[in-house]
């Protein structure tokens, strides 16, 4: 029992000291794509809403791949053609994630491309008019209210498009920043939900492939910066 | 000493001689190696044609032997011999002596003697003197050492035999491996082209080998390609005999390449050919400067793209960027060959020239010798030269007794004017033919308008008027000042009677003109009847009918362009026959021969009622020929009165500025002048009181009594004793006289003016009198009006609408209608191009706001503009009519980069586009907004987009939000991020940003955001749809368009056609103020004429802007209503000067013009539609060209 106690509390204070060092919790379910029972646990990759016409085949295209350059888990956007890849592209969502108004918070991934350009950015949703708030929310209850900048993987970190290359990169970005306008503040506050908003998109047919989707709070927002609701 | 008595000395000797043949026979075992192997090797480069390496090893191998034999000769021959060795050597060769001599040697050598060697050296030595010494030596070896040698010599000699010169060569080639001797072989390579060098890549090289050698050897080119695998090519066999030529050509040279020729066993060194691009201009630009005094700011021309336009005097550099380095640049222009600078590295060069107009081209050689060139045009604009416009008079005019010669004129320059003068000429004097009346220095200013009047103009003699010339000088540096003069301008002196006499002469005419148009629109009238009613339709019947109203046409065109105005307050009526009836009615006679029979009979009939107007309007106006004669009679004898009073009091104001004693030689010649006319005056106002007895008794009464107190009062004469006191310089005693010839004149004003104002305040009565009796006719038929809509009504409630009347009815009420709305439906030239908006009048409730983060490109803001051209294309159409169901959308976002390319689109005429669908709205609509992006304001401006109508149903939506080249139907647009391009935009859309639009609003709420700064105001009333829009939080944001109905955004725009909901407003509108100056001008002129002042040019003034107001009614272009603006004001212009400075008739100097300008031009719309642009064209130079 003695033995059992100490192997206990050595495995909290080794996880605790992982914790510290590794980072904090990552709020995207299933961010590094290695449930090993459903691998896209926590995307939405089929769209079937109205509206969503081009994106009837998405889903056949959005895959996880076991290895891929040195990574396991690998989430891969297939572009099969340049005219996919020049109109709608191939694209996957996270599931709503909660997030706090008083936080701030550090979005990042890992991605390369074989082909296509990306845009990864979270998006920010409020209740749809009439929903009952509830804690699990599906997408068709919620409307979109919010984009944030996107990630740039290129050293120019500005443009319509996140320039990814053909080798692993990370980007990241943190938020709130200091906001422009009342109107993006009160847009802003608004915002209950984010969804990670992942699109392969422009460049040519070939895979988009994206690891290590992270969110993350980093602590509260300094007095004052603060947008309410 | 003998060999006796020395024996040791005779060995030495006999030694030095034995190793002088060693060392012989050494070199030549030496030399015969070094032959062989010369042979050898010789014998061998004739085989194998050793090239420099396999040379330097051979001649290396061959002059070390030849060094190492020699230095074994040499070491032979330097090492001594001693005299045991010599000794042996003897006792060798010798056997028989028994070691005699080298005993004898070492006991002679030996210090130490005993008795036996003493004994032994008394014996007498062995008798070497007398052995023979060719004995010494290895006689063998000797003979081997000379079989040696003439073994190399015979392999010398065999290889000489075997080879030949070949050998001999060969021999030399491997003596001296440096030497350019070449190998030789059986066949002869003589000259290889182009060896090394350089080629243009993508031009042909051709590879030529000049060879000799024996019949039917092979030639061979093998190639090496840098891009491409070894080639071999057979070039085919040498003839035999004397040279010949082979070559191989490379049709296009893509990379770098070797190259050798084989021609049998003989081989060409390998030669590179290196491929360069051709020489050729990565960019030539030439950046204008324009001369200093143009003020005008440098300008950058892509020369190979555009034409070179500069203006005279300008500096050109240019700028030629080679692709890569040249070694030399030049450009040839019309004047010369000028050589360019380098500028920066090797491929940029640059000169400065002056501005040679003509083609200039640019050329440029590199290192290889290859040259490229470049031609553009350079268009030199030389400085036009300034513009004066005589605003009045206009032509030759009679000036009236007591009037004084005015000029009015504008002066007009692009560089700006320095002086501008006025010339009196006097052409019948030879020696001075023109001299400067009036100078002004406008110190530069671009346009110069003046009013001059020549107060020293003395009075003419017979035949000799004042004739007046304008010059203008601009301010072009250089001795070269262009300058511009007018036409001569010329007063003819004229005087009361005369003009009375004129005048009654040309009215005289204009009734003579007007009675002829009478009597034949009567015999036409009554011709056209009686063809109308007999029914006859044949060509030579009508023709004729059409070729009388041709006539009078022309008479009524004759009239109205006579500059003398016989017709005065008549021209208006005969204008509008000219321009309405008289015109319609030949084209209408013309047309009844070929009319269709339905037809013809209603020709017929317009042609008798557009007749019957003009004989009726003529009639009248014949008859009122006369009352208008007698009142520009009696205006010119006032005109010429208030002449005088006017010229008296400027001549008594100008006396009383003059000093005692100072000479005023024009005054005392316009002095001269006031009495000789008063005196004309007089003597016409006496016989014209006589003649207007009849007319007007009391006016007569009046005149008669101003004629004689004329007489009586003595005023002339006052006026002429004035003029010799100021000729003899004493102005204080000419003033009382002045005073006194003013006030009688003051005084003969005052009672013709009592009866001017009586006769003004009758006719003002009469014509209230008629107003009000028109207004009267008027209210009676509005209600007369009232009482047939009435009927109309009932009658189309009526069950039974089958009779034919009923039909006829409906089908005049429906050209009505038509005519109508073809009428109401004329809106601003800049919404001309928008089609009919297909109204939807949905609202959606839902309209939802997405706030987007975007991070603006760093520079972006600062991207230059650029123009893109689209054409119209004939899917749009299609596109339009087979629309049907709303399409999704895919991504969007908004754009990180500002919208800098200017969309210039080619739009479609109105009645090209079909009606376009309304596809259903969903029930809620996504907006994107986010904060605007950054833009220079001057390349925002430059990349507003034109207006369009190209456009579509509904899209599918997608990518950066920006605005595009299309307009769209399905409200699908976003706030986005950049402001709206400042121009009128159509379709349908949610509220958006501030900006111009001609669309319908489909968002039942919504916030205008901030968007064009610059909103214009709607010129026109654009429908509103039902509906009332939910403004959130009022922005002080302005919108311009349709919509709905709201009545809390209006305070700019979303008026139409029903109850107008805009704000209260000062502003004018440009043709209410039009409209207003013209009313004015119009009053004016009543009051004028009624009161028989002169009214000049005024109403020149008020037909210009009648046209004017006209033509922005209607809509018309700018240029056309622009053109006539300028022509009343300066129509305005010549009435003041008229008015001012003194009366004037023009006087005709030839047949009357025909009527060609733009009063008389057609309004655009009313070309065909091939010549509307050729019109609008015209009113367009017209107003340019116009100062």
């Amino acid at each position: 029992m003695r033995r059992r106690c100490s192997i206990w509390r050595s495995s909290l204070v080794a996880g605790m000291m992982i914790s510290t060092t590794l980072g904090r919790t990552n709020l995207v379910v299933n961010g590094s794509f290695d449930d090993p029972a459903e691998p896209l646990k926590g995307w939405r990759t089929h769209y079937d809403l109205p509206g969503d016409s081009w994106y009837a085949r998405n889903r056949e295209l959005v895959s996880v791949v076991a290895q891929e350059s040195g990574r396991t888990g690998v989430l891969r956007l297939h572009v099969p053609t340049r005219d996919i890849a020049i109109n709608q592209g191939v694209k996957a969502d996270s599931i709503p994630i909660p997030i706090s108004p008083d936080q701030r918070y550090r979005f990042s991934a890992w991605a390369r491309s074989t082909g296509p350009n990306c845009r990864i950015l979270l998006e920010g949703y409020r209740w749809k008019p009439g929903v009952r708030p509830h804690d699990n929310p599906d997408i068709s209850e919620l409307r979109k209210c919010y984009k944030f900048t996107q990630l740039y993987f290129g050293t120019v970190k500005a443009g319509d498009m996140g320039g990814v290359g053909r080798s692993w990169s990370q980007a990241s970005m943190e938020f709130p920043d200091a906001m422009k306008s009342d109107l993006q503040r009160e847009i802003y506050s608004t915002i209950r939900f984010v969804v990670v908003h992942i699109v392969a998109i422009g460049g040519d047919a070939g895979d988009l492939l994206v690891d290590d989707v992270r969110l993350e709070p980093i602590g509260p927002i300094p007095s004052g910066t603060r947008s309410g609701r | 000493m003998t060999y006796r008595e020395d024996v040791v000395a005779h060995l030495m000797a006999l030694g030095r001689q034995l190793r002088r043949r060693t060392a012989v026979r050494q070199l030549t075992l030496g030399l015969a190696a070094v032959l062989t192997l010369w042979a050898v090797l010789a014998t061998a480069d004739v085989v194998f044609r050793y090239g420099l390496t396999g040379r330097i090893v051979g001649s290396s191998m061959l002059w070390l032997s030849a060094v190492a034999a020699l230095a074994a000769a040499a070491q032979v021959w330097r090492q001594p011999w001693t005299p045991e060795a010599v000794a042996a050597r003897v006792e060798r060769a010798f056997p028989e002596l028994d070691n005699r001599l080298i005993n004898r040697v070492q006991f002679v050598r030996s210090a130490w003697r005993d008795a036996m060697i003493e004994a032994y050296l008394r014996e007498p030595p062995p008798p070497l003197d007398q052995m023979p010494i060719s004995r010494l030596g290895d006689p063998r070896r000797a003979r081997q050492a000379v079989a040696a040698l003439l073994i190399g010599l015979g392999l010398g000699v065999a290889g000489y035999l075997w080879g030949g010169a070949a050998w001999v060569n060969s021999a030399l080639r491997m003596a001296n491996p440096f030497s350019t001797r070449s190998p030789v072989t059986l066949a002869t390579i003589e000259a290889v082209e182009p060896g090394h060098g350089a080629v243009l890549v993508g031009e042909p090289a051709t590879l030529r080998v000049k060879a000799k050698g024996r019949a039917g050897v092979p030639v061979v080119l093998d190639l090496w390609p840098r891009d491409d695998r070894r080639t071999r090519i057979e070039l085919g066999r040498l003839p035999g005999g004397s040279s010949a030529e082979l070559s191989h050509r490379l049709p296009r040279v893509a990379a770098d390449f070797e190259y050798r020729f084989i021609v049998g066993d003989a081989v060409t060194p390998r030669y590179r050919l290196v491929a360069i691009p051709p020489p050729a201009f990565r960019g030539l630009d030439v950046e204008v400067r324009p001369p200093a005094y143009l003020r005008a700011q440098p300008r950058r021309i892509v020369a190979l793209r555009e034409r070179v336009v500069a203006p005279e005097g300008s500096t050109l550099v240019l700028t030629a960027a080679a692709n890569r380095a040249m070694v030399e640049a030049s450009v040839v222009t019309g004047l010369s060959t000028v050589r360019l600078d380098r500028a920066r590295g090797e491929d940029l060069w640059w000169g400065e020239l002056p501005a040679a107009g003509g083609r200039w081209t640019v050329g440029i050689r590199d290192s290889h010798g290859f040259v490229g060139s470049a031609s553009f045009d350079v268009e030199v604009v030389p400085d036009p030269p300034p513009k004066v416009e005589i605003i009045a008079p206009r032509g030759r005019v009679r000036l009236e007794a007591g009037a004084t010669p005015a000029i009015e004129f504008v002066a007009t320059d692009d560089l700006g004017l320095v002086r501008v003068t006025i010339c009196r000429l006097t052409p019948w004097d030879t020696q001075t033919p023109s001299r400067v009346v009036a100078e002004w220095n406008p110190n530069g200013a671009p346009t110069f308008q003046q009013r001059w009047t020549d107060r020293e103009a003395a009075r003419p003699e017979p035949g000799r008027p004042w004739m007046y010339r304008v010059e203008a000088t601009d301010n072009l540096p250089g001795a070269k000042h262009p300058r511009a003069v007018s036409a001569a301008v010329v007063f003819e002196p004229g005087t009361t009677s005369g003009g009375a006499a004129a005048s009654t002469t040309e009215v005289a005419a204009a009734a003579s003109s007007l009675s002829r148009m009478v009597e034949l629109q009567k015999a036409n009238l009554a011709k056209t009847t009686a063809l109308e009613q007999q029914k006859v339709a044949t060509a030579d019947a009508w023709q004729a009918v059409a070729n009388v109203q041709k006539e009078i046409f022309q008479i009524a065109e004759s009239l109205l362009a006579d500059p003398t105005k016989p017709l005065g307050a008549l021209a208006q009526v005969v204008r509008d026959l000219h321009a309405g009836p008289m015109r319609e009615v030949i084209g209408v006679a013309a047309r009844v021969p070929s009319a269709a029979d339905l037809e013809r009979p209603m020709l017929m009939r317009r042609a008798v009622t557009l007749e019957s107007a003009i004989l009726r309007a003529l009639t009248a106006a014949a008859g009122a020929v006369d009352r208008v004669a007698t009142h520009r009679k009696i205006t010119g004898i006032l005109a010429m009165l208030d002449a005088l009073v006017q010229g008296q009091a400027d001549v008594l104001h100008a006396t009383k500025e003059l000093q005692p004693g100072q000479v005023a030689a024009g005054l005392v010649t316009r002095q001269d002048r006031l009495a000789e006319d008063t005196s004309e005056f007089a003597r016409t106002a006496a016989r014209e009181a006589e003649a207007m007895r009849t007319v007007d008794e009391d006016f007569a009464r009046r005149l008669g009594e101003v004629a004689k107190e004329c007489d009586t009062r003595q005023v002339p004469r006052t006026m002429l004793g004035a003029a010799g006191h100021l000729e003899q310089k004493a102005p204080e005693r000419a003033l009382p006289l002045q005073e006194k010839a003013l006030a009688d004149l003051r005084e003969f004003q005052s009672r013709l003016n009592e009866w001017r104002a009586a006769q003004a305040q009758a006719q003002h009565e009469a014509v209230q009198q008629a107003l009000e009796a028109a207004r009267e006719s008027m209210k009676r038929l509005a209600e007369l009006q009232g009482k047939v809509v009435d009927a109309i009504r009932q009658t189309e409630q009526q069950k039974d609408k089958s009779d034919k009347e009923m039909e006829e009815f409906l089908e005049e009420l429906g050209e009505i209608k038509a005519n109508m709305a073809e009428a109401l439906l004329k809106i601003a030239t800049d919404l001309h191009i928008f089609p009919e908006l297909p109204v939807g009048n949905d609202l959606v409730a839902d309209v939802y706001q997405i706030y987007e983060e975007v991070a603006q490109v760093p520079g972006s803001e600062s991207t230059p503009a650029s123009e893109l051209g689209l054409q119209k294309e004939d899917w749009i159409l299609e596109a339009l009519e087979t629309a049907t169901e709303r399409l999704d959308d895919m991504e969007m976002w908004m754009v990180s980069q500002p919208d800098a390319v200017k969309r210039n689109t080619e739009n479609f005429d109105q009645q090209e586009l079909p009606q376009i669908p309304v596809i259903p709205l969903p029930t809620e609509l996504e907006d994107i907004i986010g904060d605007l992006l950054e833009q220079q304001e001057d390349i925002m401006q430059q990349a507003d987009d034109s207006a369009t109508n190209q456009g579509s149903a509904d899209m599918p939506a997608g990518w950066g939000i920006a605005e595009g080249e299309f307009a769209n139907f399905s409200a699908k647009g976003k706030s986005g991020n950049e402001r709206p391009d400042h121009k009128d935009q159509d379709g349908r859309s949610l509220v958006g940003r501030e900006g111009m639009s001609d669309g319908e609003t489909v968002a039942g709420s919504g916030k205008i955001n901030e968007g064009d700064r610059n909103i214009e105001a709607r010129r026109t009333q654009d429908s509103a749809q039902a509906g009332q829009v939910q403004e959130e939080g009022h922005a002080e944001a302005r919108a311009t368009g349709g919509g709905k109905g709201s009545g809390y955004s209006d305070r700019l725009g979303m008026s139409g056609t029903g109850r107008r909901e805009d704000a209260k407003t000062e502003a004018r509108s440009e043709l209410g103020l039009q409209a207003l100056l013209r009313r004015s001008a119009e009053a004016l002129y009543a009051r004028a004429s009624m009161a028989h002042i002169r009214t000049g040019s005024l109403e020149d003034a008020v037909r210009a802007m009648r046209q004017a107001e006209e033509a922005m009614r209607r809509g018309a272009p700018i240029y056309e209503v622009r053109e006539f603006q300028r022509r009343a004001a300066q129509a305005l212009a010549r009435a003041r000067m008229e008015l001012g400075a003194g009366a004037y008739v023009p006087v005709p100097t030839g047949p009357a013009r025909p009527l060609m300008g733009a009063d008389d031009a057609a309004p655009v719309e009313a070309a065909p539609p091939a010549y509307r642009d050729l019109v609008a064209e015209y009113f367009r130079l017209l107003s340019e060209t116009a100062p």
